[in-house]
């Protein structure tokens, strides 16, 4: 039984619930592993929200090549985030959009600690 | 007990827009999704007029985006032909944004069970915690 505030105590809210229900069943090793691992694949939501405001200076998208959605990417990047107001939806909700990916690429990373030991 | 039955349904009736909130918040993309390609679909892209919703247009710039709108409207309408010269990327436009809200709803359901699974075993979490941070 590990705690994540320990390990990772840059998660925060929804994240740190989400971590803390992945982590609860592994040895203190294993989550270590974890840890590192998953620090490594995350993208931080402010990285998002800087490379979203990129989108007001006409390369608009990149946030979405980021977070693993190509077809959304390109659709963002030839039409100037949908005439701007794609670019203020992202603005608005980067934070889930950048937990929606961590998300996915904690269970990932779980699995495959689990996995190898 | 009829005051404790009206409290409980003030209870009730006071949870009801704090969930209604809640729901909108997490399905805010998809929604936003859904909301523009059935508008979209609705109204007839044929009406012409002056007045754009894109800030570039306004401003003056030449906006790669514009007409977006209108030539997924006429694909949604069947004039595929229409879609094709009004703007290029109209069709591919509306099979990436249905991919996107499948995705979306796939991912929100596969979360809602993780929660649910988890709940069950959130009471032991707790008590095993307490005697952890104790010892």
């Amino acid at each position: 039984m590990t705690n994540v505030s320990q390990l990772m105590p840059y998660l925060e809210g929804d994240e740190m619930v989400f971590i803390q229900g992945l982590i609860k069943d592994m040895t203190e090793d294993q989550a270590r592993q974890f840890a590192t691992l998953y620090e490594n694949e995350r993208k931080k939501p402010q990285t998002i929200l800087i490379v979203t405001l990129l989108g007001f200076l006409g390369i608009a998208g990149i946030q979405r090549f980021l977070l693993n959605q190509i077809g959304m990417g390109l659709l963002y990047l030839f039409t100037a985030g949908l005439c701007v107001i794609g670019t203020i939806i992202d603005l608005v909700n980067y934070k889930k959009l950048t937990f929606e990916y961590n998300s996915k690429i904690a269970q990932q990373v779980a699995v495959m600690v689990k996995g190898s030991n | 007990l009829t005051i404790l039955l009206t409290k409980r349904r003030c209870k009730l009736v006071s949870h009801l827009p704090g969930k209604l909130i809640n729901i909108l918040q997490k399905y805010s993309e998809p929604l936003i999704w859904v909301i523009a390609l059935l508008l979209l679909g609705v109204f007839n892209p044929q009406v012409n007029s002056n007045f754009s919703l894109c800030p570039l247009k306004n401003i003056g710039i030449n906006c790669p985006g514009c007409g977006l709108g209108r030539s997924i409207s006429y694909a949604l309408h069947g004039n595929f032909k229409q879609s094709l010269i009004t703007h290029p990327i109209g069709i591919p436009a509306i099979i990436i944004l249905v991919h996107r809200i499948l995705s979306l709803i796939i991912y929100h359901s596969k979360i809602h069970l993780k929660k649910q699974k988890r709940r069950n075993s959130h009471d032991q979490c707790i008590s095993i915690n307490a005697l952890f941070r104790r010892g």
